[in-house]
């Protein structure tokens, strides 16, 4: 694990804390009688994030200067040993996520997720085409029956909606 | 309630086809999952969390849970055959199980891991029932501090007992205190945190938050290694002989031990099935008259390994639907889904429904039954499910959550929260801040603070209140002492690893994490 980042996390921790102390006092006091009010809890939630992250930092420094090490053991779960791990990957797929839920409603489902996947699929190294273009989009089919017909959730079709209501297979 | 009612309520609903046919489909995804590298019940349940809002909440209780009965028998699948533990739980039916069937004797290993996985949930059921109805008798005399006391209680040994660091847990639980904070104050109804956003008022979507920090952190750890899980070739299954009716004889004593084991850990909160199944092995093997076979292919230690674990999954659900407080990250994610079916977590949750408990005597029992009928064929069959494509099962598996959470309201703003909520979970994950500790505190984030201002209220602010009456005293003592065998286990463990290189047991479930995933339970 690299200790920079950890303690970058810890310091985040410490400015949440230090946010929440900050916004807690602009929390309005209701008309009903409350020994504690509304402000008391989120103080002490603000205070326990403010110095425990301060502390967890302290004591991330003091070790960084005293070892001067910057990988330190895994505090959190450890990648598999025997295969390279890469951030990036998983950074990549995170903003495809992204937006992929931020193109969902204008586009819609049967037109958004196939791309999605298959650029889930490109970036985990897939290289068989065939197969990278197929189980997008019988996944994409399958999923949109599965969850528009027989669990009766309304899926965003975007463009393709006049065709739909026109075939039938939505009602407004 | 009654001990008798409460069987007989459960056996009767065994007479409903739709439970049978969700529990069929359940136990079938939890065998599959469990025998997956990495697909734990947690990971499960979030994705098929979504699934459940059209079911009856009877029937959800029952799929879920079918889904942990199949997860506690299919782990142990590629954990005899290939060496590789389905989840960490698994990771001493590894040690045993493997070596059996290194020695040719694959039908011994897995017939004792069947065996064994039924009877320790056959015989759980009883006690779950057993502990369950005591508590709910005891729920009309929790009022607000008794209820601060008990939720309290809950996420600190969630805080306690997961994670290496007591300091990340907290702030992680203090992490999920504040998600549970944005929206309406729970006594006065004034607005913190909302940022003048009317979207935000009703607070931000629970289940969305939940299957973020629970199941898509784990999937988006995942992907940062591409790799697939594969079949050796020339991997073969071994003799597939059932035990002889001698060789069950000799293994019943230890699956009674982590049966026992099982159902009394998995009801503390934050335990789950993996100290069961540790804890178990060792009792197993000082009761044992064979000690030093363990660990070099014992069946009494497969035999106490695997009743624990499905043995712990009736134990989890005591606080669960008991006192309303999870055990575990998957008990979370149940609790998820009974609140968005309106049912209001707490002691009297199942007191006032007792269909619920009725669904998960029904749901275990009918989950028994399916894998009696046919665990033993798919034993030999789930081999194959090792070696389906990992790349391809995280990314349906995100897509499967990505269009579940936004079924639930057809909402963006749902998925775009369960994203950032997985983000985080992400780091948290990686850097040993214990998600389950989140996703508790947001659950019962707003339950403790109402208690603890209503409790207030009603004793003029007098604190002493919440000290002074008995089943307070009583729960807050447990708190400390949890907090402190928190402590003592942390020093403990820290001053064995830097003492020792060698593979002690908090090395191996490092290992074992790093193989099928923290949160895979």
């Amino acid at each position: 694990m690299d200790s920079r980042r950890d303690l970058l996390i810890s310091v985040a921790v410490a400015c949440l804390g230090l946010a929440i102390l900050v916004m807690t006092g602009s929390i309005r006091t209701g008309i009903a009688r409350d020994v504690i009010g509304p402000r008391a809890f989120p103080y002490a939630i603000g205070a326990l994030l403010f110095v425990g992250g301060l502390v967890l930092s302290a004591r991330r420094l003091r070790r960084m200067n005293a070892e001067g090490l910057f990988l330190v053991p895994e505090e959190g779960t450890d990648d598999n040993p025997d295969h390279p791990a890469s951030a990036g990957r998983f950074l990549f797929i995170m903003v495809i996520s992204a937006v992929y839920a931020s193109v969902l409603m204008p586009l819609g489902y049967l037109i958004a997720t196939p791309p999605f996947v298959a650029l889930a699929f490109i970036a985990m190294g897939e290289r068989r085409w065939l197969y990278t273009a197929a189980v997008p989009l019988v996944w994409t089919l399958s999923t949109y029956l599965l969850f528009s017909q027989l669990l009766n959730v309304r899926i965003p079709v975007g463009p393709l909606a006049p065709i739909f209501r026109e075939l039938g297979l939505i009602i407004n | 309630m009654e001990i008798f009612g409460s069987l007989v309520g459960g056996l009767g609903q065994l007479g409903d086809p739709w439970l049978w046919s969700y529990v069929l489909i359940g136990t079938l995804v939890g065998v599959i999952g469990g025998a997956m590298p990495g697909m734990g019940t947690t990971l499960l349940y979030g994705m098929f969390l979504p699934f459940t809002f059209v079911m009856e909440p009877h029937h959800a209780v029952a799929f879920l849970l079918s889904i942990s009965v199949g997860v506690g028998f299919g782990n142990s699948i590629p954990a005899i055959l290939l060496g590789i533990p389905g989840t960490p739980s698994a990771v001493l039916t590894v040690i045993d199980g493997h070596t059996l069937h290194k020695q040719g004797k694959s039908g011994l290993a897995l017939g004792a891991s069947f065996i064994s996985a039924l009877s320790g949930q056959t015989v759980s059921i009883l006690f779950f029932v057993v502990l369950i109805v005591p508590l709910m008798d005891m729920a009309y005399k929790f009022l607000y501090p008794e209820l601060f006391a008990l939720y309290l209680l809950g996420i600190l040994a969630i805080v306690s007992l997961t994670g290496d660091n007591m300091l990340k847990g907290l702030m992680a639980a203090g992490f999920g205190f504040a998600i549970a904070m944005i929206g309406l104050d729970p006594v006065n109804l004034t607005t913190r945190f909302t940022f003048d956003q009317r979207i935000l008022r009703s607070g931000v979507n629970l289940t969305a938050v939940l299957i973020g920090l629970l199941a898509v952190s784990e999937i988006f750890r995942s992907f940062r290694q591409s790799f697939n899980w594969s079949v050796p070739d020339g991997a073969d299954l071994g003799d597939q002989k059932f035990p002889t009716r001698s060789e069950i004889r000799g293994m019943v004593p230890a699956a009674m031990t982590g049966t026992v084991v099982g159902t009394f850990v998995g009801a503390i909160p934050g335990a789950g099935a993996t100290p069961a199944a540790l804890i178990s092995y060792q009792a197993a093997q000082l009761l044992s008259r064979t000690p030093e076979q363990f660990g070099k292919g014992s069946v009494e230690g497969i035999a106490a390994n695997e009743a624990a674990q499905n043995a712990s999954n009736s134990g989890e659900l005591i606080p669960t639907l008991g006192l309303g407080v999870p055990g575990s990250s998957s008990m979370v994610l149940l609790l998820s889904a009974l609140t968005v079916q309106g049912f209001v977590p707490g002691p009297l949750m199942v007191s006032k429904s007792p269909d619920l408990l009725y669904a998960a005597i029904a749901g275990m029992l009918a989950a028994t039954v399916i894998l009696a009928a046919t665990g033993w064929f798919m034993s030999s069959v789930m081999l194959r499910a090792v070696s389906i494509n990992r790349s391809a099962v995280l990314i349906l598996s995100l897509a499967t959550v990505i269009l579940g959470v936004f079924s639930l309201n057809t909402r963006i703003i749902d998925v775009a929260v369960m994203l950032i909520a997985g983000g985080i979970g992400y780091l948290m994950l990686r850097y040993g801040y214990s998600t389950a500790a989140a996703a508790l505190a947001c659950v019962l984030g707003g339950e403790v603070e109402r208690s603890l201002r209503l409790g207030l209220n009603l004793s003029n602010g007098d604190p002493l209140t919440f000290v002074s009456r008995p089943i307070t005293a009583t729960i807050l003592l447990v708190t400390v002492a949890i907090l402190a065998f928190g402590v003592y286990r942390h020093r403990q463990m820290k001053r064995k690893m830097r003492a020792s290189d060698n593979l002690d047991s908090a090395k191996a479930m490092r290992s074992a994490r790093a193989v099928t995933g923290s949160e895979a339970e």
